[in-house]
């Protein structure tokens, strides 16, 4: 009898492995399927947007999903009271470098709502500076940071636009004033290296791009996806990678710059 | 016998179910977040590069729109002054320095941002500087290495010479009906404009510099006097400034 048992018991784990497995990789389309189904019997704005949302939360990389974030949020733009829906479809249009997409959305997005949703300006900011407006990208973030003068993402920023201005006195002063409320901070250490060093202070340009990369070499992933949100939590390696690269690439040249410097005046 | 047989046999039932449910818990788990593939962003490896090729890497922490407060709330905040990391050790000593983004024009705690002084309050052209505010800037000539085409005794090609920034004409004595160069190079101008009092030719440049290579004149006949006019910025003094140069023409002899 046993025996006649023991094959039965294999082909049971063989099937629910195979099931299983189906299953597991079919999943996710399972999921949507029904959130769609649920969409369809109640297709309100508030649960688009709610939809959308869920699927753009870097802290749910089971769910997130660019494309799907943003047939939610476009089936939510039919509502046009709900405050953030133009601003995330703006990310969305930024995060697929679709840049001039991403600005008529902004700019509609704070036309609608600017006065309540101010970090519409910042992500403006942003998307002004990836396309090289720097002069407009500058006056965004001093906009936001009338209302957040202490985020430091925002005052990095700022000063990322400033150097690419050419104005490497108001990067260093921006830098420093956030330095103080985060003195750890890798992004910011990296942008004060670079004003120094354009303006001539070598050495110290050189102390900064240290502190950077030792900060750079202690970020976690869960830190780089709270700087980036919006981003696919998957590529969050890669980010600090990016991050650590560019730190450790400044030192050495501004390294190289340094020992120049000490030869000229030997 | 048989209820013994049929203990055995439900243990081990219970056992593989447990085994198929851990694998299938696995599988998941997994499956979850590997089932498809990273998605990569405009922003995931950007970096800009400075002037002189650094890297510069913007973030974007509070685009969220859920934003909680994360990148807001420094150490300085919850423990103010006792910040003791990254090489920005011990007390936070306040200073006096100029604000920076909306606050250019303020003189502001270096510690909490407190705005201290207004400047705009003095004068609209009042500014922050090193920690006070000052007046508005008079016009300021400014130093400056200047090119001079060398066909005035020379061998051909250039010669450079140190131009102070004031109005200068060279060369300023010349023969009737050559050419002569001005320079000159302001700061703080509202703007400039340079003149002459020739009735036969009509010099005019409203520029703040003349350029490197300076503003080549009309053919001179007869001695000229150039003018540079600036006006400041509104609130400086004093409101305009001038200065003026003479262009003389070398005297013809003629033997008798």
């Amino acid at each position: 009898m046993r025996r006649v048992r023991e094959p039965r018991y294999l082909y049971g784990i063989v099937t629910m492995v195979v099931i299983g497995t189906i299953a597991v990789y079919a999943w996710p389309n399972l999921v949507n399927a029904i959130e769609y189904a649920r969409y369809r019997m109640d297709p309100s704005a508030e649960r688009a947007f709610e939809y959308g949302s869920r699927h753009l939360d870097a802290s749910e990389p089971e769910h997130y999903n660019l494309e799907r974030a943003e047939f939610y949020y476009r089936e939510a733009s039919r509502n046009p009271n709900l405050p953030y829906v133009y601003h995330e479809l703006a990310r969305i249009s930024f995060l697929k470098g679709e840049f001039n997409a991403a600005l008529a959305q902004i700019n509609l997005q704070i036309s609608l709502h600017g006065s309540t949703t101010r970090n519409s300006f910042y992500v403006r900011g942003l998307i002004n500076g990836f396309v090289g407006d720097y002069d407009a990208a500058a006056r965004d973030y001093e906009t936001y940071l009338r209302t957040d003068s202490k985020n430091w993402a925002a005052i990095n920023d700022y000063a990322w636009v400033l150097l690419k201005a050419k104005r490497y006195e108001d990067a260093l002063i921006a830098v420093d004033w956030g330095l103080i409320y985060w003195p750890d901070n890798a992004w910011l250490h990296n942008s004060r290296a670079t004003a120094l060093f354009e303006l001539g202070r070598i050495e110290a340009a050189l102390k900064a791009a240290e502190a950077a990369s030792a900060a750079a070499a202690l970020v976690t992933e869960t830190q780089w996806s709270q700087a980036y949100p919006g981003n696919d939590p998957l590529i969050a390696g890669d980010g600090v990678r990016a991050l650590q690269v560019a730190t450790s690439e400044n030192m050495h040249t501004i390294q190289l710059a340094f020992e120049e410097a000490q030869k000229g005046m030997r | 016998m048989g209820k013994h047989v049929q203990s055995r046999v439900g243990g081990r039932d219970i056992a593989l179910l447990v085994v198929c449910a851990a694998i299938l818990a696995l599988l998941f788990l997994v499956g979850g977040t590997q089932s498809r593939a990273p998605l990569s962003s405009a922003e995931t490896r950007f970096v800009e590069l400075s002037e002189s090729g650094l890297q510069i890497v913007p973030a974007s922490c509070s685009s969220y729109a859920h934003y909680q407060g994360e990148c807001s709330n420094g150490y300085a905040q919850s423990s103010y002054g006792g910040y003791t990391q990254g090489g920005y050790s011990g007390q936070c000593t306040p200073q006096r320095i100029c604000g920076w983004g909306a606050k250019t024009n303020m003189v502001v705690n270096s510690c909490s941002g407190a705005v201290i002084e207004n400047c705009l309050l003095q004068g609209a052209n009042w500014r922050c500087l090193g920690g006070a505010c000052v007046p508005p800037f008079a016009v300021a000539f400014i130093p400056f290495t200047a090119i001079y085409p060398n066909d005035e005794g020379g061998t051909g090609g250039s010669v450079s010479f140190e131009a102070s920034g004031h109005l200068q004409a060279r060369p300023a004595l010349l023969k009737q009906g050559a050419t002569t160069r001005l320079y000159w190079n302001t700061e703080n101008a509202e703007s400039c404009i340079v003149t002459e009092d020739n009735p036969d030719i009509d010099d005019s440049w409203g520029l703040e510099s003349s350029g490197e290579s300076g503003q080549e004149s009309s053919e001179i006949r007869m001695q000229t006097i150039y003018t540079l006019t600036c006006q400041s910025v509104p609130d400086a003094s004093p409101a305009t400034v001038t200065e003026s140069v003479t262009v003389n023409i070398i005297p013809i002899f003629e033997e008798q």
